[in-house]
């Protein structure tokens, strides 16, 4: 089975200090897959590294065969999306707007019923007019997922999704990521062990900078 | 140079036009067919000579009765009517041009001006940089007052005076313990005489009379004329052919009857000059006219203002390190100094350098370079006040740089800097008042164009306030709307 994604002994500098070191990641398709760590382990580093948001020092990163540095910003979005901690919007733009920005801009033909479709799978249909502005955080999250699964990214990466939900909200969530993982390879960095013990199959957890344990999602929470 | 002056004589007579273009279709055809027909005929008989460009002459038209604007916007007054003359029997075209009295000699020496018949005195010192011609008429410097038994010889005595005129040079030899202050024009002092700041003025004989009939205050002769003054028309050395030429037709028309009966009309009259009356809807006219001049100005200038500051903007959100520096000094220079300052840099300051440029480019440059320094900040500000992780997010779906600026920033900067942006445009549209004092033609020039000949400061410096208001509130009004329209933003 192909790599989807692969880094070769990454290497992220903080203020002269190795955040991350020797990273050698290696992601397949498979189940939901679980990025765990206790605060300061550098699983978010880790992240936006993969997602290019900030530069290694050294080492490589991949998504297939080619390397991350070498992609343009559409290869990269077709690869990969991020949903954010705090979700990000664009608050001047309704729900749907947010939506069909990107296809809109990047002429990639995608129809406004599709985009509610998909809306509706994720829960939020009735949604679709309102301001970022006018929903809550749970309604916020589940639209920042569906403007990424718009443009059908073989991964979508999902930081601390369950930090701003309660129990029973963020075991709803984890039902739905499950259910989408079908489509798109779903990867959640995350430090809560129950919301990822109920719908991640293998992972990472991530210690000191390092990767200290690769496997089932009940060996690396274990 | 001559483009230019011709560019301001059109902004202070576009009157002619509008008539023109009131006139019916058939009338017009007339009326260019006879054009046509007359270009034809005088083309033809100065075949042989070159075509010559119009004569530049230059005078305040603030001084009444001797150069004015009347109350349809015409300029006339004794000065003007016997330049007509003289030009009608040397058989030249003439403009005129209107500027500020203490820059007349400068403009006159630099070329932009080929005479100035704005009743110049003839003294030693000014010979010493000018050619005279010979006088076109004789006054002198009249001390007037509003009390008749003021003695301008106490001391103390508050004696008002045009800088850069004979007068102040005599008045100071006469009354040497005499509190003698300096003012831009003859109004100005007028207005500290009614005000009570001000005791006195010094002026001409004839230019006192008729100031005192036109604003209805009794002002009284104190004393007689204290020299008697030659005016003629200064040009500049050099121009020994053109003043050989001016000195016959003075002396033609001195000789002729016209010469009394402009006498008569302007400087013996016992009646206010003949103006027909004050009438309300050519002054308004007027100042609307004033005002699209201002607003072509401002307009213009922030066109400029605009594109500059997106270039500092761009520098200062470079990360290039000397054209952030460049960027930051630039802005905050032009920031920490004043509008005045810069106007006279620029049109003052660049000629010493070699680079003469006309008023009206020299008001347009300022107030852009002006404007884009607060326009630069406010934009700076309105970029960095979106978060990082907005742009982020339209990175990772796909977007390119400029699509995120576009689609993302941009609509997000609005509402945050639609109000100070449109703060600076209502700024610089009040400060592009401050251009009237390098003879750039705008609102509130045309007051106290107005206010030079009718006496009324207080019901035309209201006025234009009241014009300034009503292009400027709607503005502000508009400002707070984009400012507060999104009630979808929030927290995303």
């Amino acid at each position: 089975m192909s790599l989807l994604c692969s880094t070769q002994n990454l290497r992220v500098k903080r203020g002269g200090r190795d955040v991350l070191r020797d990273v050698n990641f290696k992601l397949e398709r498979n189940g939901p897959y679980a990025i765990v760590g206790t605060s300061g382990s550098g699983k978010t580093t880790l992240l936006y590294a993969l997602t290019g948001l900030i530069k290694p020092a050294d080492g490589v990163i991949r998504y297939g065969d080619r390397d991350l540095v070498e992609l343009s910003r559409p290869e990269r979005a077709s690869r990969y999306g991020l949903v954010f901690q705090d979700y990000q919007l664009f608050p001047h733009l309704t729900v749907i707007e947010n939506l069909l920005l990107a296809p809109q801009l990047r002429e990639i033909s995608v129809s406004r019923e599709h985009a509610c479709d998909l809306l509706g799978r994720l829960g939020v249909k009735n949604l679709a007019d309102r301001y970022p502005g006018e929903l809550s955080g749970g309604q916020k999250q589940r639209v920042a997922i569906a403007r990424s699964l718009i443009l059908e990214p073989q991964i979508l990466f999902l930081d601390e999704p369950s930090a701003a939900l309660d129990e029973k909200t963020s075991i709803e969530l984890a039902e739905l990521l499950a259910g989408l993982n079908e489509k798109s390879q779903i990867v959640a960095v995350s430090h809560d062990r129950p919301f990822l013990a109920a719908f991640c199959t293998r992972g990472v957890r991530m210690n000191q900078g390092r990767i200290d344990r690769e496997g089932t999602v009940e060996e690396i929470l274990a | 140079m001559i483009a230019y002056l011709r560019f301001e004589v059109n902004l202070l007579f576009p009157i002619s036009f509008q008539i023109s273009a009131r006139l019916s279709a058939r009338l017009r055809l007339v009326v260019s067919t006879a054009i046509l027909l007359l270009g034809l005929v005088t083309s033809f008989t100065t075949a042989a000579a070159q075509p010559e460009a119009p004569l530049q002459l230059g005078l305040t038209g603030k001084f009444p009765p001797l150069n004015y604007f009347d109350e349809k916007g015409q300029l006339t007054g004794f000065d003007v009517e016997v330049a007509k003359e003289l030009c009608r029997i040397m058989n030249k075209q003439c403009e005129f041009v209107t500027l500020e009295w203490d820059g007349i000699i400068a403009a006159l020496l630099a070329g932009k001006l080929d005479l100035v018949v704005g009743s110049m005195a003839i003294t030693p010192e000014r010979q010493k940089k000018v050619l005279f011609s010979e006088p076109y008429y004789e006054s002198g410097p009249q001390v007037f007052a509003a009390d008749a038994n003021l003695d301008p010889a106490k001391p103390g005595a508050r004696i008002g005076v045009t800088l850069g005129t004979t007068y102040e040079t005599e008045l100071r030899k006469r009354y040497t313990r005499a509190d003698v202050r300096t003012f831009k024009d003859e109004f100005s002092v007028l207005q500290d005489i009614v005000a009570g700041r001000m005791d006195a003025l010094i002026t001409d004989a004839a230019v006192g009379n008729y100031m005192a009939r036109q604003f209805g205050v009794a002002l009284h002769r104190i004393g007689a004329p204290l020299v008697e003054d030659r005016i003629a028309i200064p040009a500049r050395p050099g121009r020994e052919a053109l003043i050989q030429n001016l000195n016959a037709a003075i002396k033609e028309l001195r000789s002729s009857s016209k010469y009394g009966e402009l006498r008569a009309r302007y400087l013996d009259q016992k009646e206010g000059a003949s103006d027909g009356g004050f009438r309300w809807v050519v002054a308004i006219e007027l100042l609307g006219r004033g005002l699209v001049s201002t607003l072509r100005l401002a307009g213009l200038g922030l066109f400029f203002g605009v594109a500059l500051a997106l270039v500092f903007a761009i520098g200062h959100l470079s990360n290039i390190r000397p054209l952030v520096f460049i960027a930051k000094l630039i802005t905050d220079f032009v920031r920490c100094t004043p509008f005045l300052i810069q106007l006279f840099a620029v049109y003052f300051g660049l000629p010493a350098l070699g680079i003469s440029i006309p008023a009206l480019v020299a008001a347009v440059i300022t107030i852009a370079v002006h404007s884009s320094a607060f326009l630069a900040e406010t934009l700076v500000a309105g970029y960095r006040s979106v978060p990082k992780a907005q742009r982020q997010a339209g990175a990772l779906l796909g977007l390119s740089k400029f699509q995120v600026i576009r689609h993302v920033v941009f609509p997000q900067m609005v509402p945050i800097v639609a109000a100070p942006i449109l703060n600076t445009v209502v700024a610089m549209i009040k400060d592009s008042a401050v251009v009237s004092v390098i003879s750039v033609y705008e609102l509130t020039m045309q007051a106290q164009q107005l206010i030079s000949t009718t006496y009324r400061p207080f019901e035309f410096y209201f006025l234009a306030a009241l014009l300034y208001a009503l292009v400027t509130y709607p503005l502000i009004l508009w400002g707070r709307r984009w400012a507060r329209r999104p009630g979808e933003m929030g927290a995303a």
